[in-house]
C-alpha cells in the first residue's frame, strides 16, 4: 500500500520519457544529470528549464545513493515525464526505512514556509550548525529548481520521491 | 610573495581555481562530488586565512564559469561567509563575488548568502 | 547473424515470452531531434559502467547505428522510442520509429541480404559507402551484424518499426 505525505488524490501517470536503471552508486550522477540536461534542453524549450532540471536531479540521485539499502542487489531509477505541462523527476530506490521517515518530516517541514524563506532558513542552519544537516539540496530544488516534492512507498521497501514542476 | 599567491591551489577533475595577486581568485567548472570538503574546506580556510595575513580589505572571487555547484559545495561558501562575517575588526575584509545572472544557482544562492553577512559580502551580477 | 525470422510481427509468441523477462536498464522516447550527440555520450559512459567491455563495445555501436537510422530515416515529428534491456543472458538495444511501407520494405530486403551473406554485404556497403553511392543506413545494420557480432531483429506494428540487436551479456 502507498503512503504519501501528500493529501492531494494521486496523480495521473504522465508520459514516460526517460527512465534509467543503474546501482546506486555517485559514479552514474554526472552521467545521468548531464543527460537529464540536454535531454530537457532538446526536448523542453522553455528557457531555464534544462538548468532547474539539473538541480534536482543531482540533489535527489544524491540524496538516492546517499541513502540508499545496503543491497548487493540494489538499484537506483530515475524516470523523467511530462504531461505538457508540468514536468516530473523521480526517483526510486530501495531506501533506508529510517531515511524515510526523515525525508518525509523534512518535506513537511519545508512545506510550511515559501520556497525562498525555506533556502534562507537552510543557508542559517548551514552557518550556524556547521556539523548538522542543513537540509539545503531539499531547498533548492524548491526555490531554485521550482519543484515540489512527494515521496511515497512503494513495494519491497522502496522509496520514491516525485519532483514536479511547471514546463 | 603573498599569502594568497602561496595558497596551494585544489586538484579536483572538472575544477580549476586560478589565484591572480594581489586579490582575485577565479573558480572554473562544476563542484558535485560526495564529499567537496574534504578536497576543498582546506583551500577555502587557506584563501581566508590568507587574506586576513595580507591585510587585505577586499577579495574578488569571480564564479561567473563556476557553472553547477551541488548543496554540499554552497556549504563551503557558507562557511567563508560565516568566518568573514565573525572575524574581528583587525582582521574583517569583504568577499566580491563576480556572479553571472543567467547562471540560477549563482543568481539564486549569492544573494541568500549575502543576507548571512551583508557588511561582508558584495555581489557583482553581469 | 540474424534471427531465423527477421522480420516478426507483433505478438509472436516467442517474442512476448522472452519480453516479460527483460529488465530496461534504459529506455528515452523523444520527438524526432536533429541533435542526439548527448545521448551518444551518455550510453557509452553507461554502458561501459554496466557491461564487460566487450559488451559494451557492442552495445554502443549498435545503439549509435540504430538510433542514427531512426533520426535520418523516420517520419518527421513522430517519436523514437530507444531501449536497452537486459535478460540473464542478453543484452538487447532496440529503437522504434514510425516510417513508410516503402522504407520498411527496403529494410526487409536489406536484413535478408545480410542473413543470405553478411560478409558479402558488408563489404559491398562500405565500398558503396566509400563511393558515396550507399545509403548510410544499410552500412549501419550490416555493421551491427558483422563488427559487432549482434543478432538483428525487426518487427512492424502499424506504422512504427522496431530494429532490435541482441547479443549475450
Amino acid at each position: 500500500m502507498n503512503s504519501t505525505t501528500s493529501s492531494k488524490p494521486p496523480r495521473a501517470p504522465a508520459p514516460l520519457l526517460v527512465s534509467v536503471s543503474f546501482r546506486p552508486v555517485w559514479a552514474y550522477i554526472d552521467g545521468v544529470r548531464e543527460f537529464g540536461r540536454f535531454f530537457c534542453e532538446t526536448t523542453f524549450k522553455q528557457p531555464g528549464l534544462a538548468e532547474r532540471a539539473q538541480v534536482v536531479l543531482q540533489e535527489t540521485l544524491e540524496n538516492a545513493v546517499k541513502y540508499s539499502a545496503p543491497d548487493v542487489d540494489g538499484k537506483l531509477e530515475v524516470e523523467i515525464s511530462s504531461d505538457g505541462s508540468e514536468l516530473q523527476i523521480s526517483t526510486l530506490s530501495h531506501a533506508d526505512p529510517e531515511h524515510l521517515k526523515n525525508l518525509r518530516e523534512e518535506i513537511d517541514n519545508l512545506r510550511r514556509f515559501d520556497p525562498e524563506a525555506a533556502l534562507i532558513a537552510a543557508f542559517a542552519r548551514a552557518a550556524h550548525e556547521p556539523e548538522a544537516p542543513a537540509r539545503l539540496g531539499l531547498a533548492r530544488m524548491r526555490y531554485e529548481g521550482q519543484f515540489e516534492l512527494q515521496v511515497s512507498e512503494e513495494p519491497g521497501g522502496n522509496v520514491r520521491v516525485t519532483a514536479v514542476g511547471k514546463l | 610573495m603573498s599569502a594568497l599567491a602561496a595558497v596551494g591551489l585544489p586538484r579536483l577533475d572538472n575544477f580549476s581555481a586560478q589565484i591572480t595577486p594581489p586579490a582575485t581568485v577565479q573558480f572554473v567548472g562544476v563542484i558535485a562530488i560526495p564529499d567537496p570538503g574534504r578536497v576543498l574546506s582546506t583551500f577555502f580556510a587557506a584563501l581566508h586565512r590568507s587574506v586576513t595575513s595580507d591585510g587585505l580589505a577586499e577579495i574578488s572571487v569571480d564564479v561567473r564559469h563556476l557553472t553547477f555547484v551541488n548543496s554540499s559545495a554552497i556549504r563551503l561558501f557558507v562557511d567563508w561567509a560565516t568566518w568573514v562575517r565573525n572575524a574581528s575588526p583587525a582582521e574583517s575584509y569583504v568577499i566580491r563575488f563576480r556572479t553571472d545572472r543567467r547562471i540560477t544557482w549563482q543568481r539564486t544562492s549569492f544573494s541568500v548568502l549575502q543576507s548571512l553577512a551583508p557588511k561582508a559580502i558584495i555581489i557583482d551580477s553581469e | 547473424m540474424l534471427r531465423a525470422n527477421p522480420f516478426q510481427s507483433p505478438g509472436n509468441s516467442l517474442t512476448a515470452l522472452t519480453n516479460r523477462e527483460v529488465r530496461t536498464l534504459v529506455r528515452v522516447a523523444w520527438e524526432n531531434s536533429e541533435n542526439a550527440e548527448y545521448f551518444y555520450g551518455f550510453v557509452s559512459g553507461y554502458a561501459k559502467s554496466v557491461f564487460t567491455m566487450g559488451a559494451a563495445d557492442r552495445v554502443i555501436l549498435a545503439s549509435q547505428e540504430l538510433l542514427e537510422n531512426a533520426l535520418l530515416y523516420s517520419l518527421m515529428s513522430k517519436e523514437i522510442t530507444y531501449e536497452l534491456g537486459v535478460t540473464a543472458t542478453e543484452v538487447r538495444v532496440s529503437v522504434r520509429n514510425a516510417t513508410i511501407s516503402s522504407r520498411v520494405e527496403m529494410l526487409r530486403a536489406h536484413l535478408i541480404r545480410i542473413q543470405e551473406n553478411p560478409e558479402r554485404t558488408y563489404t559491398t556497403e562500405l565500398e558503396r559507402s566509400m563511393s558515396g553511392a550507399g545509403r548510410r543506413a544499410m552500412l549501419g545494420l550490416v555493421r551491427i551484424c558483422h563488427e559487432a557480432n549482434m543478432v538483428l531483429s525487426a518487427s512492424v506494428d502499424g506504422g512504427n518499426v522496431t530494429v532490435m540487436a541482441t547479443c549475450r551479456r
